[in-house]
């Protein structure tokens, strides 16, 4: 039994690690989103013809619910879920676990911190509706890390 | 890459011309009229405002009447046009003018009216509520009344405590007749009879028992009778609404004409609002606003027609005037203005980045989506949202500034080899930034240090331009030099370092030219040199190009494997739906995140090296209504 657990636990890391990208950056994502879209459907309430713009500022911080799903997804393309026969020694499924962490924790912070930002960027829509080009911009220099951590995670999975 | 040059204009007329050569103006939509201060001792005469305000409340009132009408109209979606009427048109519904408020005046009528049906139907309603429960009692009710001996009335008791009350009656000498008429769940309704002398007792039990008398204001026949008579009228009601309905339905089909004579008055009320900033005497006026250079000679042409007599003077601002900002690019380029306006209007005497940016921004949008068969379909879907909307209004541009991009996306899809995301097609530049994301990094980051070197020069531009030449050398050539500099260092250690170095001691050395004592200006170059941090930072902020790319192609490619996985027989309709869906998703939320990063590579890491803000739009008195414009001769949005 302990040995058959050894000889998967390469294979665990990297499902544990793909797990952990897709679950953390999604749950940030998810409350990012699901301010922004409180504050939105306050704004609509007042102003129902800024929809669009409130739109484009509630998506804003879903991306890194995509990006910890898309780390999550090349991480099982290299274990026997999706990548056919292959098996993981335990170093390179520590390796797959480390690659997902940048954009794990990172996609969290960044993503429940950029819904704050869409939040008053949105607020400010309300107030001066040709202000959506500053309140893109504010909140898009959030996400600027989470396409780091992104990349860095991606540059890590890439070289098991 | 232009800001046109603006002219003050100023015109001196006969008041008895003035409506003619603000209609002409408005006509050509190339003066924006500005109120000049004036010195309290000079103070003109006060402007008049009576028709101006009438005008303004017939606009607010047609507006109400559009919105009253738009939900009964059919179609009319996000997409229409503003259309555009001649002035033929315009002349007509100004002499229609009459009819098109007597279909006002009938549809604020038939509100008021709908509005007093509704309170009627609430008060009919309430009355057969109220006689509901008496409905079987088959006496009408003027005949409940006290006689000399007997006491007669309908009352209301709790279900809970009607037995206890009835039991109390019992005991009367005269036992009381009591008949339940109905009941529900709480309340039981009865009709009481009692001897005149009972009255007192009875109340009590009544009281006790928690119930009281039943108040039907109404007589005339028996409950059922009533509630027959109520349920008619409103029967009646419905009929008359239906009817007012109907009627506001024809009514609808005006539409149109009510929103071209809104925008008719509109146009008035804008010209009227001009006026006011007039300064005037008992019999002429003086008009004060900015035009473009170039078309002085066509203003000087079309009012000189239009007004006997009138003195026009042009002059170049002077340095502490600020004119508006008007942007004038090529054709294909225009769109991309929008972008810049969203960030902030050009200083009038800055530049307009509109030009060098469009290649820019195309390019890095191609990059980020970077996917050739979704640069097709982007291409396609925003070539023909543009061409409906001929470009107008912000939908119109931004369909505009995705179609041109999307040229670029096809072609780095095609060089990096994506496809739909589907794998193993060749990339034309030899690697796919799966494949070789090291080389991919660099691709990106040269294309970002690129546009910081473009930047720096266009700084370096405007500098030369103001006959700054030395500030051109320190605050930019210095800058250009050191990259130039650390270039080398991969190719000649020895040049490069030295090189390098002699910039960035040219660096220290100028950058705190501006400083007043020693101390000043060497920790105002040794600041300036530590910028090197910041403009690392901002080349590797294009690490993003790739980035957004990944996502991309990483999504397509899921999307692609889970239809894969259940090919086959009936899975293959659902295959098709998901890469359907997939697709479309992917593409929609990537083209947002696309257009989102590159709008900010160009406002962060580009306008930050030389953009100078701060001018106010160009708002000429023109002839664009709110649902429609009046053909001129110049209608660019």
């Amino acid at each position: 039994m302990f040995q058959a657990f050894m000889d998967n636990l390469g294979v665990i890391l990297a499902l544990a690690g793909a797990a952990l990208s897709v679950l953390m950056a999604g749950i940030g994502s998810a409350k990012g989103v699901g301010m922004a879209g409180e504050t939105a459907a306050g704004v609509i309430s007042e102003k129902p013809e800024r929809f669009g713009q409130c739109l484009v500022l509630e998506l804003l911080p879903g991306t890194q619910g995509i990006y910890g799903f898309l780390i999550g997804f090349l991480v099982l393309l290299k274990t026997p879920i999706l990548g056919g026969d292959v098996t993981l020694t335990i170093a390179q499924g520590v390796q797959l676990f480390i690659a997902c962490l940048p954009i794990a924790i990172v996609g969290f912070f960044s993503a429940k911190l950029q819904g704050r930002v869409a939040c008053s960027a949105i607020g400010l829509l309300g107030k001066r509706g040709d202000s959506v080009g500053q309140g893109i911009v504010l909140t898009v220099m959030v996400e600027t890390y989470a396409v780091l951590a992104l990349l860095a995670s991606f540059l890590i999975q890439s070289g098991v | 890459m232009a800001i046109v040059s603006m002219k003050k204009m100023r015109l001196l007329a006969l008041k008895r011309d003035k409506g003619r050569i603000l209609r002409q103006l408005q006509k050509m939509g190339c003066v924006e009229l500005i109120q000049e201060d004036q010195a309290p001792e000079q103070k003109a005469l006060p402007a008049e405002d009576g028709r101006l305000q009438s005008v303004r409340e017939e606009v607010a009132r047609l507006d109400r009447a559009v919105d009253e009408l738009k939900p009964l109209c059919r179609g009319g979606s996000l997409l229409a046009v503003k259309p555009e009427k001649s002035e033929d048109d315009a002349m007509q519904a100004m002499a229609s003018e009459g009819e098109t408020l007597a279909v006002v005046d009938r549809l604020e009528e038939t509100a008021r009216s709908l509005q007093e049906i509704r309170g009627r139907r609430a008060r009919e309603e309430a009355s057969i509520a109220k006689l509901k429960p008496w409905e079987t009692l088959d006496l009408p009710l003027e005949q409940i009344a006290d006689t000399k001996h007997t006491y007669m009335r309908l009352i209301t008791v709790p279900a809970n405590s009607y037995a206890a009350f009835e039991a109390a009656l019992s005991g009367f000498e005269a036992p009381a007749a009591l008949e339940k008429v109905s009941a529900d769940r709480t309340t039981v309704y009865a009709l009481a009879v009692l001897l005149a002398e009972d009255r007192k007792p009875f109340e009590d039990a009544l009281r006790q028992a928690g119930g009281q008398e039943a108040q039907l204001a109404e007589t005339g026949g028996t409950p059922a009778l009533l509630i027959d008579r109520h349920k008619s009228s409103l029967t009646r009601l419905d009929e008359v609404q239906g009817q007012l309905q109907d009627e506001r339905q024809q009514l609808a089909e005006h539409i149109d004409q009510i929103r071209l004579l809104r925008d008719m008055l509109f146009l008035e009320q804008k010209r009227l609002e001009a006026a006011q900033k007039f300064a005037q005497t008992e019999s002429a006026f003086l008009l004060t606003g900015w035009a473009p250079a170039d078309k002085e000679e066509s203003i000087r042409a079309q009012v000189g027609k239009v007004a006997q007599v009138c003195e026009m003077e042009f002059r170049d601002p002077l340095p502490e005037e600020q004119p508006p900002t008007l942007l004038k690019n090529p054709k294909l380029v225009r769109p991309f203005e929008s972008i810049v306006q969203l960030y902030s209007t050009p200083s009038p005497r800055g530049i307009d980045p509109t030009l060098i940016m469009t290649p820019f921004f195309a390019c890095f949008f191609g990059l980020m989506l970077s996917d050739a068969a979704y640069g097709i379909v982007l291409g396609i879907v925003t070539g023909i949202l543009a061409y409906l909307l001929r470009g107008k209004g912000s939908i119109g541009a931004i369909a505009s500034v995705l179609c041109v991009s999307s040229v670029a996306t096809v072609i780095w899809g095609g060089l990096l080899g994506s496809w739909f995301g589907i794998e193993g097609i060749q990339p034309w530049i030899g690697f796919t930034p799966m494949s070789d994301p090291l080389k991919m990094m660099v691709l990106c980051l040269g294309l970002g240090l690129f546009h910081i070197v473009v930047g720096l020069c266009v700084a370096m531009y405007m500098n030369f331009r103001r006959k700054k030449p030395w500030a051109a050398l320190f605050d930019q050539g210095f800058w250009l030099i050191l990259f130039a500099g650390l270039g080398l260092l991969m190719v000649n250690k020895t040049v490069g370092m030295i090189v390098a170095g002699g910039a960035a001691l040219g660096i220290v050395c100028t950058a705190g030219r501006q400083k007043k004592n020693l101390f000043g200006k060497i920790t105002g170059g040794l600041g300036a040199l530590y910028n090197i941090t910041s403009y690392a930072s901002d080349i590797l902020s294009y690490a993003r190009l790739f980035g957004m790319g990944l996502a991309t192609g990483v999504i397509a490619m899921v999307f692609n494997k889970v239809a894969m996985m259940i090919w086959g027989g009936f899975g293959s309709v659902i295959a098709i739906l998901i890469l359907v869906v997939g697709h479309t998703f992917n593409l929609a939320i990537n083209t947002l995140g696309a257009y989102v990063h590159t709008c900010r590579l160009q406002y962060i890491e580009f306008f930050g090296k030389f953009y100078e803000d701060g001018g106010t739009p160009f708002r000429p008195l023109d002839n664009q209504g709110k649902y429609i414009d009046i053909a001129g001769e110049n209608n660019t949005p």
